[in-house]
């Protein structure tokens, strides 16, 4: 018998019980369905930890500190040797210039005095045109609110803002070339006496920073002077670029630095002097992150990573997918059995039948044929409903999990039509059903051809 | 057709049966011969050993010059692929198939290809007077009618033997005298034996030799014509 | 390419416009409260307010760096310090146009000044009055093309400091100062 008339003949077989058929179907389907949304969700974990992270994002980021000891280089695993070294413009071509580097992206950070938007309890008493000019005051929160303070801002080239560690938890960042916005840090709303859930009202209000000059000029001994710049809070973030409460545009940071280096007389009082605090070096993929190190070290500086950070994810996130894989398996396999269940109920109900297939000349691989393409028929047919389900079950998560993303700010997933899991799922779903399939197609085939005459 | 001492013992719980004891019957090419007798003899048994259905235990069975002894596995089913035909009581069609499609399902086993498949096919069931309902499925079809499909899809590789086990066992007397008719006139449209098992009478008067098996051993029956 | 509206401002003023002590925030100072009320968000600002010093030595300090700056505006509260020094009003007079002569040389083109709050007058020996000083200011702005802001006839609260013989507005003389200020600064510019 050949193989199509043995198709077309299972494919009948099928068709008339089609309730059973179905119910097998809807079993290998959901089984399939359950397996590929967990692969797809596993898939699109990996992507967004490991790809979008990892292959160029944040966690790929080498920080490249100044080669002299300074607080950016305290976590430095290469500390530098030799002559101090600032990062400057020239340092900057240079490392840019680097084989697998992807992007290089200034950081500066300069100190300042910061006066964040009044609270509404003490706008009341000092400056209440602060109200009258459209600037929102902060609502009061419990325990005591600063009225300013001493931190740092942290300029940064937020053309780029992707390939630094900043995560916007509320909000957006400051546009890269603006000289009114910024974005504040946890820091900052705990300095108001505000938690991580209050982070929406601050946002909208106006925080004014001043960043100190020695003005010989004006007396002994030199008074400073504040440049004063002001920038509406757009968002609030969790940054690592570099320590301090305010992320700002890296033309605001290079101002207060060309104000304050204005002032020096000496070599000092640990204002910045260098161009930037610190580059963020992204290789263009995880495998040169350590060549890449290794070549700005030689440039002359310090350099750390999260390479260690990665790995960890990289196994953790591979033990999920071995797990959320695993109990798709198991799920398949339970439907594989009642593949099984159900052609061996198929069996027995035809053994006259197959009899008198025997009979009339069929020969026992011409039956097992049979029985087996109808196996893999039935969970070919679960595992394209079951891959198709499986993809809209990952849509809809996703759509769940986009819209909690969006109330967090955060950029959403994008499930895209995984060809690999889709192929692999259906064929997966047709092998094993083949496999489940071969006890039940054995014993038909070996089922003798006296039962073409009856049970007797 | 030649059975030569044929012996056959089922094991049941109440120990081993022997339906079929010491058994020779010799058939002349296109002879009709119908075997009776008690439910239980072996009449079945016999018919299944002729068919290559039942493996034999003692004894031999020749036809068209193949010992059945000899055969096995696929040889066997090549033997009951193109040298018998069998006619059941219950007619044996496929449900899920017509009458048409039953008829192909022999030839499909032979290999032959679809439309060679569907001419002879149709061929066939003019033969039995089918034509008109070869798109039918059995369960649209009347009891004579399925036995008809059934003669049809015999005959389809051209069997030399076909083997009828109570061919009008289901029938009523007018299905039952064109499933004669057809059976008589194999012999000289199809050049094949005919071997039938019958409790009827009238089946048995209609062939050339009615033999009798009783008591696990076959003898000679009267002429009941 | 910056915005029109990042531009640089200055206030040149005495004390008196500085913070008190370490536990007032500059927020509490009438320039810083001029910055964000009437000023764009983009701009930038400096107080360069210094002393105790009489108006002829702002010329000598904070005129001085007004060149490095590169303001576009400027807000002028100078005199307390003169009346607490006794300096006769026209010599008060002339270093103030000479201050303002410095200020138009460094390429400010907003130029707002303010007279001296009332209260300011009381530490003065009677048959000098402050006015004589506000006169002063009037004529030097009007001849340097500058902006002028009536603090005289508003409500500067605050108080001498006995020490000093200096006048301090207090926080909500500040405030008073800073719309002053504010008021003029929008009446003259309505563009921002």
């Amino acid at each position: 018998m050949r193989w199509r008339d043995a198709f077309v003949f299972a494919a009948r077989s099928v068709r008339r019980r089609i309730g059973r058929a179905a119910l097998t179907v809807l079993a290998v389907a959901l089984a399939a369905a359950l397996l590929s949304s967990l692969l797809i969700a596993a898939g699109v974990a990996r992507e967004r930890v490991l790809n979008d992270v990892a292959r160029g994002g944040p966690l790929t980021g080498i920080r490249v500190d100044a080669a002299a000891p300074t607080v950016g280089a305290l976590d430095s695993d290469t500390p530098p040797v030799g002559a101090p070294k600032t990062i400057d413009s020239r340092a900057l071509r240079q490392i840019t210039a680097l084989a697998g580097v992807r992007s290089v992206t200034p950081v500066l950070v300069m100190p300042v005095l910061v006066l964040p938007a009044p609270t509404a309890a003490t706008s009341a008493t000092t400056t209440t045109t602060t109200t009258a000019t459209g600037l929102v005051p902060i609502p009061p929160a419990p325990g005591t609110a600063a009225t300013s303070f001493q931190d740092s801002i942290v300029g940064a080239d937020l053309h780029h803002s992707g390939d630094l560690p900043v995560s916007l938890l509320s909000g957006r960042l400051p546009s890269p070339d603006a000289r009114d916005e910024v974005a504040v840090t946890v820091g900052y709303l705990r300095r108001l006496g505000l938690n991580d859930k209050q982070a929406a009202r601050v946002i909208g209000t106006e925080v004014e920073y001043g960043s100190a000059r020695l003005f010989p000029q004006l007396g002994r001994p030199a008074p400073q002077r504040g440049l004063w710049m002001r920038g509406l809070v757009v968002g609030v973030v969790a940054q690592e670029a570099g320590s301090g409460d305010l992320l700002v545009p890296l033309p605001q940071a290079q101002a207060a630095r060309s104000w304050s280096l204005a002032g020096l007389t000496a070599t000092g009082f640990g204002t910045q002097v260098g161009e930037y605090s610190a580059l963020f070096v992204v290789a263009d993929s995880l495998d040169h992150v350590a060549t890449v190190r290794q070549l700005i070290n030689r440039v002359g500086f310090s350099t750390s990573a999260p390479e260690t950070l990665i790995a960890q994810v990289q196994r953790y996130v591979h033990v999920v997918e071995i797990v959320l894989g695993g109990i798709g398996f198991i799920a398949l396999l339970i439907a594989a059995l009642g593949i099984t269940n159900a052609l061996l109920a198929a069996v027995r109900e035809r053994r006259r039948e197959i009899g008198v297939l025997k009979a009339i000349g069929g020969r026992d691989r011409d039956v097992r044929r049979m029985f087996l393409l109808e196996a893999g028929m039935l969970g070919l047919l679960g595992g394209v409903l079951g891959a198709f389900g499986g993809f809209l079950i990952a849509r809809s998560l996703a759509a769940v999990v986009n819209r909690y993303l969006r109330e967090q700010n955060l950029a959403g997933v994008h499930i895209g039509l995984p060809t690999m899991i889709v192929f692999g799922t259906i064929g997966g779903a047709a092998v094993l059903a083949l496999i489940a399939g071969t006890i039940p197609a054995q014993r038909a085939a070996r089922l003798p051809a006296r039962r073409a005459m009856g049970d007797q | 057709m030649r059975v030569r001492d044929v012996c056959h013992t089922y094991a049941t719980d109440d120990g081993p049966l022997t339906v079929l004891d010491s058994v020779s019957l010799d058939v002349a090419p296109r002879e009709i011969v119908a075997i009776t007798g008690p439910s239980g003899a072996g009449k079945t048994t016999l018919l299944s050993l002729i068919g290559g259905l039942e493996s034999l235990q003692a004894g031999s069975i020749e036809v068209a010059d193949l010992s059945l002894g000899s055969l096995s596995g696929d040889a066997l089913a090549a033997y009951r692929r193109t040298t018998v035909g069998f006619v059941f009581q219950d007619y044996g069609l496929l449900g899920t198939l017509t009458a048409l499609e039953n008829v192909e399902l022999a030839l499909t086993f032979a290999g032959l290809r679809a439309a060679a498949r569907r001419t002879r096919a149709r061929d066939l069931l003019d033969a039995v007077g089918l034509a008109a309902r070869a798109a039918h499925r059995p369960a649209a079809l009347s009891g004579g009618e399925c036995q008809r499909v059934a003669i049809a899809r015999a005959l389809a590789n051209g069997p030399r033997l076909v083997l009828a086990d109570e061919p009008t066992g289901n029938l009523d007397e007018h299905a039952t005298d064109r499933v004669l008719d057809l059976l008589r006139s194999l012999p000289g449209e199809h050049d094949c034996t005919v071997v039938v098992v019958t409790h009827n009478a009238n089946v048995a008067a209609s062939a050339d030799r009615v033999v009798l098996l009783a008591a696990s051993h076959l003898a000679p029956a009267e002429r009941l014509s | 390419m910056a915005s029109p509206s990042a531009f640089t401002a200055v206030a040149i003023a005495d004390d008196a416009t500085l913070p008190r002590d370490v536990n007032t925030s500059p927020r509490d100072t009438w320039p810083q409260q001029f910055f964000v009320n009437a000023l764009p968000r983009a701009s930038r600002f400096v107080n360069l307010a210094t002393g105790p010093l009489s108006t002829s030595d702002v010329l000598g300090r904070e005129a001085s760096v007004l060149p490095v700056l590169h303001a576009r505006v400027a807000v002028v509260l100078v005199g307390l310090d003169d009346v607490a020094f006794r300096v006769p009003p026209a010599q008060f007079g002339q270093a103030l146009t000479d201050v303002l002569a410095a200020v138009h040389k460094a390429g400010v083109a907003r130029v707002l000044v303010g007279t001296l709050p009332a209260k300011a007058g009381s530490v003065l020996a009677a048959g000098t009055p402050i006015a004589l000083y506000d006169d002063e200011i009037r004529t030097a702005v009007r001849a340097a093309g500058a902006v002028l802001v009536d603090v005289a006839a508003i409500d500067v609260s605050g108080a001498i400091d006995a020490s000093e013989h200096v006048f301090y507005p207090d926080s909500a003389g500040h405030k008073a100062i800073a719309d002053a200020f504010t008021r003029a600064y929008q009446a003259a510019y309505p563009q921002g």
